[in-house]
């Protein structure tokens, strides 16, 4: 199979060139037919001789045709004897909109890179004749037909909603006896904004309704619609079915529909169908007189209120009903504030439903809230407001529960037992009480399962581990490849004069105090300055090797004094001078530290 | 085929993204459920929708409102377990500890939850301890490497030294404590089922010379108990299954004095432990 195609493809690659370039290009453009009435069409052809390259233009826009887009393309290829020819062909139908004389005038089209002319064609239309204006009719009779066959009807019980009210429409599907409706491909569905609805149930099904002198299956849905934009919406509702219809390929009329399609045995065809455009109002709720409880209610509505019993225990929960029944928007309803005390504590409530779960919109909300009294003595449950919109009435109103009193025992209690301890028998025992096992109405924090924790397989722990072991190892091999062992040696030697000036100072040795100082200056000028042999440098050495380092002119007035002391002093043999000793080591300490 | 895993493992990944919200929130639900039960007098659903909910998740309060009921109920075994669950995931709840002795009291069962060597050895503050540890191993050494110097050998750096090496050791002692403990608190079941009896009215778990229904008590425990299940070479629950496919785990008395089979039915442990 693939040789096969390999070898169309070759022969196809070897003889385009060939049979276009067998021939010249030349272009052709007809109306078939050149005549017709007005509730008939042409086509319009563009034929392209000698390429079987689609040319490239465009239509010109002519008054009173209407073109087809996209065109239907034909490309041929043939031997006329013995002489290769190719041909590409457009067909565009054409719908005449009046009476007339009608010229495609010369285009200019470009093939296979080149401009070409495509000459002019003429199209007549004349008045419809009499059997056309008859289909004409038929068809329309057709159309209305169909449209009274299947038809979608919709109603909302009041001309105009307030936001946020629900109320109870119907939408209806008719459909006609007659009509061959094999399934409901779609159930209703809303076209259009700022409404809401809530979602289709099962229908109710009507048979033998009249209309339009027909007879009609209605499935009727009740569904909640609740305003939810102010301002004026467009509604409409849409559905589709499954109508069998008769095959019949050979129509004039694509449509099957239009074709006796209602006692058809054939396929099944999909007919669309929607309701009229109805126009709803959204209102604003009024801000006057807005009570400050309200929390969205809007309805005919009632609130009732119970308990599950009236005396319990200190943290024994108590059921707390709260029922709000009527008819109003119960999908949106949030639960009544409970503002009970401090003497009570209030779990989140439980919502309930009873009515219609279609449309939520008749029936009793049930809100069970689970209280837990946290004091003992008789204590009043308080009544809950309760504040909604009456529509209707337009106006707003409040509402409230019953109170309720209930008894609230002190619960079980728990002594701690006297210890059996002779060395504590004497002394006072300490009595721990305390309320006992009260229920808590909160989850708390969740945990997923109940293990001790295990810090050695945790992949934090080996991965701090890894950092920490890193960072060392890098703290470790920057200080071994910075380390300068003559820098070292020097700072070990200072260190031992450090020791010697302090063991000097401490016997008062004068001259052995002023060499080591004076060797210390040299071997810290000598480092600050990279000199090696530090022990040769003389006074004015240091002196100039500092001036070169540029330290401030005081430093080296300083050093220069030290170095004139310690060479005075050196040899000067003077027992009373410990005090200046430690003055000249303050001194040379202080001055030293300027030297880095 | 790479591409195909990685999907995979993004749908994966984003399922259990969405899945783990809810199932907290289904577990709220569950929560309120039972305390609705509880409030309306049916104990016995309240226990069952606890139950339900410790497959897949635990809370103090939970085990704490679940305590409440299997004492209420007069199961006070399954209280006492219950609130040792409680107080191991709020350990600073003294209700849960008041409720614990009171129960045990109820229950007879002598308070063996001292673990003798103090709560700074407890297991909650394992976690506590390596970190001080590992803080003094790590911060000594990134100080000697950053400012030690071989020409540094006076006393101060000595005694740095040894105080740095003292407090390593009795860090890495606390650390090992709290070690002992954990490895003692997976090990720790709480007798709930008593053992079959005719003739004594009194309800004990026998610790069985044998792992078998047959066998002789060496001792009888009371209902609420802490054992000690013994540890194979491997470090695992030690068990053996008998041939009706029962599972016994041999377990200690406290003390450590008394030990016997027991039934994989007859005892819960405190924390999760994996039976193979």
């Amino acid at each position: 199979m693939n040789r096969f195609c390999l070898l169309i493809f070759w022969l196809f690659v070897l003889f385009t060139p060939a049979l276009s370039s067998a021939e010249a290009v030349r272009i052709e453009t007809s109306f078939d037919p050149p005549n017709i009435t007005l509730a008939n069409t042409s086509t319009y052809k563009i034929v392209v001789h000698g390429s079987q390259q689609g040319p490239v233009g465009g239509l010109p826009k002519i008054d009173g045709l209407r073109f087809s887009n996209p065109p239907q393309t034909f490309r041929s290829a043939s031997f006329i004897n013995g002489v290769p020819s190719v041909r590409f062909e457009l067909s565009f139908t054409v719908t005449p909109q009046r009476e007339g004389t009608f010229v495609v005038p010369v285009i200019q089209l470009t093939i296979e890179g080149k401009s070409y002319q495509a000459p002019a064609a003429k199209l007549s239309v004349v008045p419809p004749t009499q059997a056309d204006k008859i289909r004409q009719a038929e068809r329309r009779n057709q159309e209305n037909n169909l449209k009274q066959a299947a038809f979608l009807e919709f109603q909302c019980p009041r001309p105009f909603l307030f936001k946020g009210e629900t109320v109870e429409a119907t939408v209806s599907l008719f459909l006609w006896d007659k009509l061959p409706v094999t399934r409901i491909d779609q159930v209703p569905f809303k076209i259009g904004d700022g409404i809401s609805m809530t979602e289709l149930g099962q229908p109710n099904e009507e048979r033998g309704v009249r209309r339009f002198n027909k007879s009609y299956s209605v499935y009727s849905w009740k569904f909640g619609l609740t305003g939810a934009l102010p301002g004026k919406h467009d509604l409409s509702f849409g559905s589709s079915i499954r109508v069998r219809v008769r095959n019949n390929r050979n129509s004039r009329l694509s449509n099957p529909f239009f074709n006796d399609p209602f006692f058809g045995f054939g396929r099944e065809e999909s007919l669309e169908i929607k309701s009229q455009l109805q126009q709803l109002e959204i209102r604003p709720l009024p801000s006057l007189l807005r009570p400050m409880g309200f929390q969205g209610a809007i309805g005919k509505l009632s609130i009732n209120s119970s308990l599950d019993t009236n005396r319990v225990s200190v943290g024994d929960p108590i059921k707390l009903t709260l029922s709000i029944s009527g008819s109003g928007n119960f999908a949106a309803m949030p639960a009544p504030k409970l503002s009970i005390g401090e003497n009570f504590k209030v779990g989140p409530p439980a919502f309930s439903f009873k009515g219609n779960e279609a449309s939520m919109q008749k029936g009793s909300q049930t809100f069970e809230f689970v209280v837990t009294p946290l004091q003992a003595g008789l204590i009043d449950i308080p009544p809950v407001d309760f504040s909604f919109f009456d529509p209707s009435e337009e106006k707003y109103f409040s509402i409230s529960s019953q109170s309720h009193s209930i008894r609230v025992d002190p619960g079980e209690i728990w002594t701690k037992p006297k210890q059996n301890n002779l060395s504590t028998q004497n002394s006072v025992p300490s009595v721990s009480r305390q309320d006992l096992f009260q229920t808590e109405s909160e989850p708390g924090q969740w945990e997923e399962n109940l293990t001790t924790p295990k810090p050695l397989k945790s992949s934090i722990f080996w991965i701090t581990q890894f950092g920490c072991t890193i960072i060392a190892s890098s703290i470790l091999i920057f200080r071994i490849r910075r380390r300068n062992p003559k820098l070292e040696l020097r700072k070990q030697k200072e260190k031992l004069l450090d020791g010697k000036i302090r063991e000097a100072l401490k016997h008062q040795d004068t001259s052995g105090f002023h060499q080591a100082l004076r060797r210390k200056i040299r071997l810290r000028v000598g480092i600050v300055c990279d000199q090696t042999n530090t022990s040769a440098l003389s006074s004015s050495e240091i002196i100039n090797l500092l001036r070169q380092k540029q330290f401030p002119e005081n430093v080296v007035t300083d050093i220069l004094n030290l170095l004139k002391v310690c060479d005075d002093l050196e040899y000067a043999q003077n027992p009373n001078n410990i005090t200046t000793l430690e003055l000249v080591f303050k001194n040379a300490s202080a001055t030293l530290k300027n030297i880095k | 085929m790479n591409r195909i895993c990685l999907k995979l493992y993004f749908i994966i990944s984003a399922a259990c993204f969405t899945l783990l919200p809810s199932l907290e929130a289904s577990n709220n639900k569950l929560f309120y459920d039972a305390v609705r039960a509880e409030a309306s007098g049916d104990l016995v659903k309240a226990v069952d929708i606890y139950c339900k909910i410790t497959e897949s998740e635990h809370s103090a309060n939970l085990h704490a409102n679940l305590a409440n009921l299997y004492f209420k109920l007069e199961d006070y075994a399954r209280a006492i377990l219950h609130l040792r669950k409680a107080i191991w995931l709020d350990p600073e709840n003294r209700e849960h500890s008041t409720n614990l002795a009171f129960a045990m009291k109820m229950g007879g069962v002598e308070d063996q939850t001292d673990l003798g060597i103090g709560p700074a050895f407890s297991v909650y503050y394992q976690i506590h301890w390596l970190i001080a540890f590992n803080l003094l191993f790590w911060s000594g050494i990134f100080v000697a490497l950053s400012f030690l110097r071989p020409s540094f050998r006076n006393a101060k750096v000595c005694v740095l030294g040894a105080f740095w090496v003292a407090g390593l050791i009795f860090l890495g002692w606390g650390w090992y404590q709290t070690t002992l403990n954990s490895t003692k608190l997976s090990r720790e079941v709480v007798a709930i089922n008593a053992t079959p009896q005719v003739d004594n009215l009194e309800k004990k778990l026998a610790l069985r010379v044998f792992a078998g229904d047959g066998s002789e008590a060496n001792t009888r425990v009371p209902l609420g108990s802490s054992l000690f299940l013994d540890l194979d070479d491997n470090n695992n629950h030690r068990f053996h299954t008998s041939p009706n496919g029962d599972k016994w785990f041999l377990a200690r008395s406290a003390s450590g004095a008394n030990k016997g089979w027991v039934r994989e039915e007859e005892i819960e442990s405190i924390l999760d432990f994996p039976i193979q």
